[in-house]
């Protein structure tokens, strides 16, 4: 008969997830899934409003990354209006990316230091009462509260420029509502009443010698937890760098070959399909021309780092490099190397956020352009966790009459499914009696994701679709692809 | 030049031109009675909105419909009319879909400007979540009649040149909606159509192209008695080492986690915090049942699935005090604009689409480890209980801890403006 | 208000009836025709037209059936009929059927409550409706009978007159004697005598007639008018009907005396669609008094007057039933009750000071005038002199018209009327008030009880939430929908009263019914607004145990049926596997 585990709710992540674990009569685990149990439905209650509306509506699919659905809404909607984003000022684009940059800053800090610092400061096996941010603060007050002053800078940026620091709204239609003060670029230099972003960019360094200090320690555990072959995808720029506001769509196998080419990103439907299981509300995009088995990919800071050629901030590019030379010739395809990964994006938001500060087009006073409506939009961003997309159409008098998502996570689906098989199976297998530390292993590989749930079930797509049905016995009897 | 009449307004003697309406009259003699629909150049006074409640003689009346005439004592700050004047705005709220989030209005919105001046957390009224449409025929104008209070402004203000009527009321009763004349519409030029927009308490009337949600800042009620107090000022918490620590659990149903965030967003202030608040169920622990009773509960979103409502009810009994924080715990919020679609085409759209060649028909998610969804989503008072409620979208951060110390170390606390927000 | 005269837009809703009638709705092209030559907005005939209950915007067939939904048609058998009626004609209730000939719809109480179930075809009525003759009608339609024959005649039912002379109403009657009184007496001295018969107005409102009728002829303006409110509307009343059916010159004479008493020059009876089929009795009225030489032309009475009197047909609103609600709709717009800034008497009917009396109280002024108010002060009470129509209809032997003297007792009266196992009565329709049988010694008179007309008997058997549901689906359906308490108001109290018949209340959620009743007491902006509640309020007072035993307390948790909640999930669900 055997018995299912559940772990739920996955913890110390954004959103609703749970864990079940099905073991056969040996103790073995014989199935492991990872069930998102949201849906809300965004892409269908939002059609039949006016499209000027949306920036500010898709922002609400998430708290922690409101942000990235604002812009990528934002550029949806310039292209309604008949722009696209290097039609717009060069204010307005320095803004929206100050504002991009600043809450991928304060995301990648409030992951790292709130969420999943507890598992590698206090190990696997801490007890329950201790994994968790408050003792952090306590047993390491220093790192806790860089950790939040780091989140503050960057929750400050988006205060300062869109109005407030969670559902805030920066960009109107063919622009921003406004540019910078003199006096609000220099709060964010001048360290007085907030860290400077100087030492945002020290303190990044900081916890970059703190992870790679951690994986000399730990490499034996490090190097194969949840170490498994997929793709990776991510935006880049018309040079190959590391691109995370506008750029173009690049996937790559596990071995490093490219399977998706830089492809503008208003094509992007042409190349993704979706498969729906059962046992889960999220669906499971792949590339088309690979299938549901091979053409799944990660995003998100490893996939990014995977991807790209070289990051265009000197010691961001420097630290990329001491990645590379650890992971070797190939993708690196370990998820604990997800944490790395992200500090080097930390740092190269700083390095770009100090950048923008002393560019003196943010305080500029051309906002807004004009174009002629159009029938279709796409946006197109790399939120903290993924690439992220928006498309919508809006007939000529206003209406949104379609709308597709596909967010971040979604992507990161079967990634988080297998992590959860093979970590299940490793910690769990064979064992008569499971321990919390086991369970707690488990999340810890869905943490490494950095998931944002909520955004990912927003639920609704006129993807092509791949359905799968199981029988009782879990053999695939049927599947069709519908477009 | 019109005769000089003395009145009182609870016993304070006022004068006025006589028959001067009685809320212009009030606001010259320093009395602001909160109205909607009164607009001043209409008369007969339109008095539908029934907000300016006051008494008359002993006997209630719309304030807009009376005019000031010699002798009169009239009513206005008693606990019975204020409560009233704050139902019938919490009407508006529960019969209308106010979704202040998206909306272009929001932050000048005359509606939502006095939900904050009368200090309205929830509405008493089960939100009705009647579908209405927006209409997009006209040639300037878009008509969101989710927002319409029916407060007839635009039926008698907004005439063509040629003097012909745009507006009018169709239908009766609880269908009752204002229409638009399409052909009277195109005659309007574009400042009409902004003049019609202005003129309008809501957002329920916009012109394409020319309005779009604002940020917070420099909209009218942002800047309007921004640092005034929702409630009477005192010190703030007061420390307590050595006191055994108080417990608060937290959770997010349907919510998109930013409740959450504005919780952190407190700083610094997050390492005092933790000296005197342990945090035990909760997204931001490991503890993921109920292992001890918890003085609070903060819950984040409403209902939509049967999980969320087992979450709840475990919060209830755990908890002795519950707090709704933010939008989506108190009436649904934004995820409650799928109450006007049925919940099976909600699910076609997203798994159904196309997949009738499909042997066994079309797939939806359904498993003996996935919750079940409900017909619509709830807000978190039909379900049990709460005992606080705190407006936002998210709250902000200082609203929420202020409500907090309040409630677990008795701190005194005002809120003022700038932090009571819907949006 | 308009302060212009505008003649045929006043008209409009003759317009839109002679399109409905032609064909059974009003057409788009309809709507632009009429705005193009009443020189208006579309849109502003279209907010006429839909506001009336009787004007289709789609065709809504050949003949139309209308299905009262009165409490007391539920009582007595709409569900049968309901049923029949789909079965029958192969329709489906609210639309027409496939060969559009037959249209079936629900409409408020049609002042038939003593001869329940009852229905209109084409406003033909049809009472005391069985499944049987639904069948039998539809057939005999089918092959192209004609509805005038096959329509009932409507019994009046006059069961009780005050004994000995006592009557003042149904007594002995021949056109002429009041008016002959006017050959003798001013204006002044019809008022002064009205005065002093103290008659109260008997529409509900319980106005002196005399202050009334001397404010009115007091106020300035180009031209007075006399409006007859016929539009009975309130569930339960049907006097005004056996008025108009029985002594329809007795009406016709009350006018002309209000008019002269007044100054008026024309009489406007607003008589409810409802009551088309009384238009001969009126008119043959009408037509009697210009024979006479007292209408159409100048007449003997001893200062000069000259009056005629016309019939505007209203279309379909309770509301209309208000008096300003009433003027509205006689000008041809939508009947919205008005702020009281001014009243009809100082500026009414386009603006010209006008008094609007309810049918019994212009039937009582001709009599007063024809037999001296000392005659009509002798009967009655002090407060309330005089006899009283009452219209008792339900769980009784012998439903139909009452004249009472004012005084009688509720316990004289649920013996008269023949009360089989009294649990309480419904003392003016939905917006009056619940009295428990056992108060048997309640008085109907001003000085305790009033009543406008409507009494709704109720035996033991009868579920009082039932009553109450059905009476705030009445308000929520009739409110005119200008103010938010009423509109939105009786929504909320008709979720509300769900729960409790769900049983999911609690008693937290009583209080709040309590509240939210007198809420709407307070804001709102008509009498129909004030008084929508009143019933559901006064029930929860004199019957708290029923309401007590009808909530369950469940702690901390709400009522909320999970399962319920469940349903379109598992639905859709189980369509797919």
């Amino acid at each position: 008969m055997g018995k299912k585990i559940i772990i739920d709710p996955v913890t110390r992540v954004e959103g609703h997830g749970r864990v079940t674990v099905h073991l056969d009569d040996h103790n073995e685990v014989s199935e492991a899934r990872f069930h998102i149990v949201e849906f809300r439905g965004f892409e269908r209650f939002i059609q039949g409003h006016p499209y000027w509306e949306v920036p500010a509506l898709v922002q609400r699919l998430c708290g922690i990354c409101p942000v990235s659905h604002h812009l990528a809404a934002a550029k949806a909607v310039d292209r309604l209006e008949g722009l696209d984003p290097e039609d717009l000022s060069p204010t307005a684009d320095k803004i929206r990316r100050m504002l991009h940059y600043g809450q991928i800053f304060q995301s990648h800090a409030l992951h790292f230091f709130y969420l999943a610092a507890p598992d590698l400061l206090f190990g696997l096996d801490a007890p329950v009462e201790q994994r968790n941010v408050a003792a952090l603060a306590i047993a390491n007050k220093e790192l806790a509260r860089k950790g939040i002053l780091m989140r503050k800078f960057g929750q400050e940026i988006i205060r300062v420029i869109a109005g407030k620091r969670i559902h805030g709204i920066a960009a109107v239609p063919g622009g921003v509502y406004k540019s910078m003060t003199a006096e609000e670029r220099d709060y964010f230099l001048d360290g007085q009443e907030l860290p400077s972003v100087d030492q945002m960019i020290e303190w990044s360094l900081e916890v970059l010698a703190f992870i790679k200090n951690y994986h000399e320690k730990n490499a034996g555990w490090l190097d194969v937890f949840a170490a498994y072959t997929s793709g990776h995808m991510g935006l880049v720029n018309a040079d190959g760098a590391l691109e995370l506001y506008h750029g173009r769509l690049r996937a790559i196998d596990a071995q490093g070959n490219i399977t998706l080419k830089d492809v503008p990103d208003e094509y992007y439907r042409r190349y993704f399909s979706e498969g729906v299981e059962r046992w889960t509300y999220l669906k499971f995009p792949y590339l088309t021309h690979l299938g549901r088995d091979k053409g799944w990919n990660r995003v998100g800071p490893l996939a990014r780092i995977n991807v790209c050629d070289y990051i265009t901030t000197p010691l961001a590019e420097k630290e990329r490099q001491d990645f590379k030379a650890y992971s070797g010739v190939m993708p690196n395809n370990r998820t604990m190397f997800y944490h790395w990964a992200r500090l080097i994006e930390l740092l190269h938001c700083a390095e770009i956020m100090r950048d923008l500060l002393h560019d003196p087009d943010i305080l500029g006073s051309d906002l807004v352009r004009t174009g002629q409506r159009r029938s279709e939009g796409i946006g197109v961003v790399e939120a903290p966790r993924g690439t992220l997309i928006h498309h919508y159409e809006a007939n000529e008098r206003g209406k949104l009459t379609r709308c597709n998502l596909i967010v971040s996570t979604t992507h990161n689906n079967e990634a988080m499914n297998r992590a959860v098989r093979e970590v299940a199976r490793q910690s769990m297998g064979g064992h008569p009696s499971i321990t919390d530390a086991m369970l707690n292993q488990v999340e810890v590989a869905i943490r490494a994701y950095d998931p944002c749930l909520s955004c990912a079930t927003h639920a609704v797509g006129q993807m092509p679709l791949q359905v799968s049905l199981f029988d009782a016995n879990g053999i695939l009897i049927d599947e069709r692809l519908r477009s | 030049m019109k005769k000089i009449v003395n009145f009182t307004i609870d016993g304070k003697p006022c004068q006025a031109p006589e028959g001067e309406n009685l809320v212009k009259a009030a606001a010259a003699n320093g009395i602001k009675i909160p109205s909607l629909c009164y607009y001043e150049h209409i008369d007969p006074p339109l008095g539908t909105c029934r907000v300016c409640m006051v008494k008359v003689d002993k006997k209630a009346f719309a304030a807009c419909t009376i005019k000031a005439k010699e002798g009169m004592q009239v009513e206005f700050n008693v606990p019975e009319l204020n409560d009233a004047r704050k139902a019938m705005v919490e009407m508006m709220f529960a019969e209308g879909n106010h979704f202040c989030p998206a909306c272009e209005k929001s932050g000048d919105c005359d509606l939502q400007g006095l939900g904050y001046r009368l200090g309205v957390t929830i509405s008493r009224f089960p939100h009705l979540f009647l579908n209405r449409f927006i209409d997009y025929r006209p040639k300037r104008i878009v008509v969101e009649h989710n927002r319409c209070i029916l407060c007839r402004r635009c039926v008698e203000e907004v005439n063509t040149k040629d003097g012909f009527p745009v507006f009018s009321f169709l239908n009766r009763g609880a269908s009752t909606e204002v229409r638009v004349d399409y052909d009277q519409e195109a005659k309007l030029d574009e400042e009409e159509a902004i003049k019609a927009m202005h003129l309008c308490p809501t957002g329920a009337i916009l012109v394409r192209g020319k309005t779009q949600p604002r940020p917070r800042g420099e909209r009218k009620y942002d800047l309007q008695d921004a640092g005034q107090t929702v409630s009477t000022p005192k010190a703030g918490m007061a420390p307590l080492k050595g006191q055994p620590k108080k417990v608060i659990a937290t959770t997010s149903l349907a919510g998109c986690f930013g409740c959450h965030m504005s919780l952190l967003d407190i700083d610094e202030e997050l390492m005092d915090v933790i000296e005197v608040v342990d945090i035990s169920k909760s997204p931001l622990t490991d503890i993921k049942k109920f292992n001890r009773r918890c003085d609070v509960g903060l819950i984040e979103g409403g209902c939509c699935n049967d999980e969320n409502v087992e979450v709840l009810k475990a919060f209830r009994a755990n908890c002795d005090i519950l707090v709704a924080v933010g939008e989506c715990a108190i009436w649904g919020g934004l995820p409650a604009m799928r109450n006007f679609v049925p919940l099976e085409e909600c699910l076609n759209e997203a798994y159904g689409h196309a997949t009738s060649d499909l042997e066994q028909g079309k797939v939806i998610p359904h498993h003996e480890d996935l919750p079940e969804l409900l017909d619509r989503v709830y807000g978190c008072n039909e379900i049990v209980e709460i005992d606080y409620y705190i407006p936002g979208c998210p709250p902000d951060a200082s609203h929420i801890w202020k409500v907090l110390k309040n409630i677990l170390f008795g701190a005194d606390y005002s809120i003022i403006k700038s932090e009571f927000k819907y949006d | 208000m308009t302060t212009t005269h505008h003649s045929e837009k006043t008209l409009l809703l003759n317009l839109l009836w002679a399109c409905q009638d032609a064909k059974g709705f009003i057409s788009n092209q309809d709507i632009f025709d009429i705005a193009a030559k009443l020189d208006v907005s579309a849109i502003e005939v279209e907010g006429v037209c839909t506001f009336y209950h009787f004007f289709h915007r789609k065709p809504a067939g050949k003949y139309i059936i209308y299905l009262n939904n009165s409490i007391l048609s539920e009582l007595k058998g709409y569900a049968a009929i309901r049923k029949a009626l789909e079965q029958a004609t192969g329709g489906h209730w609210g639309g027409v059927d496939a060969t559009g000939q037959f249209g079936l719809f629900d409409t408020s109480c049609i002042g038939l409550s003593d001869q329940e179930p009852a229905m209109l075809i084409n406003f033909y009525p049809f009472v005391k409706v069985t499944p049987e003759r639904v069948f039998q009608l539809i057939s005999a339609l089918r092959a192209g009978a004609s509805l005038a024959e096959l329509a009932d005649t409507v019994e009046d039912h006059l069961r009780y007159v005050p004994p000995g002379d006592r009557a003042i109403f149904f007594r002995d009657f021949a056109p002429g004697r009041a008016l002959q009184r006017l050959t003798t007496l001013s204006p002044q001295q019809v008022i002064d005598e009205i005065r002093e018969a103290h008659l109260l107005g008997m529409g509900g409102a319980f106005f002196p007639t005399a202050d009334k009728w001397q404010i009115c002829r007091n106020n300035p303006g180009e031209q007075h008018y006399l409006v007859c409110n016929a539009d009975e509307g309130e569930p339960g009343t049907f006097k005004d009907r056996v008025l108009m059916n029985r002594l329809p010159e007795l009406l016709i004479e009350g006018m002309i005396v209000g008019g002269y008493a007044i100054g008026a020059a024309e009489g406007i009876i607003y008589l409810r669609a409802e009551y088309r089929y009384l238009l001969p009795r009126l008119e043959a009225a009408i037509a009697t008094y210009k024979q006479l030489g007292w209408l159409g032309q100048p007449t003997p009475a001893k200062e000069s007057f000259t009056f005629d009197i016309r019939i505007q047909m209203g279309a379909g609103a309770y509301v209309c039933g208000e008096e300003t609600a009433l003027l509205d709709s006689l000008m041809g717009k939508r009947g919205e009750p008005w702020p009281k800034v001014f009243f009809p008497v100082e500026r009414g009917y386009l603006g010209q000071p006008t008094s609007v009396n309810n049918v019994e109280t212009l039937c009582a002024a001709a009599r007063i005038i024809e037999l001296g108010a000392n005659k009509f002060r002798s009967l009655g009470t002090p407060g309330s002199p005089g006899t009283k129509l009452l219209s008792v209809a339900g769980d009784c032997r012998f439903p139909g018209i009452y004249e009472i003297e004012w005084g009688m007792t509720v316990g004289e009266l649920l013996g008269f009327c023949g009360a089989e196992d009294p649990y309480f009565i419904q003392v003016s329709g939905p917006s009056g008030i619940c009295v428990p049988a056992a108060e048997q010694s309640r008085c109907i008179c001003h000085e305790d009880l009033l009543c406008g007309g409507s009494v709704m008997v109720f035996n033991t058997q009868r579920d009082l939430l039932q009553v109450m549901i059905n009476f705030t689906e009445f308000f929520k359906k009739e409110s005119c929908g200008v103010c938010t308490p009423c509109r939105a108001g009786n929504f909320i109290l008709g979720r509300k009263l769900d729960l409790l018949k769900r049983g999911l209340a609690r008693p937290a959620d009583l209080e709040e019914i309590r509240q939210w009743g007198q809420l709407l007491g307070v804001a709102s902006r008509c009498g129909l607004g004030k008084a929508s509640a009143h019933a559901l309020i006064n029930a929860m007072q004199k019957f708290p145990a029923y309401f007590q035993q009808r909530v369950r307390a469940k702690g901390r948790e709400k009522g909320f049926d999970l399962d319920r909640a469940l349903g379109d999930y598992r639905e859709a669900v189980e369509q797919t596997s």
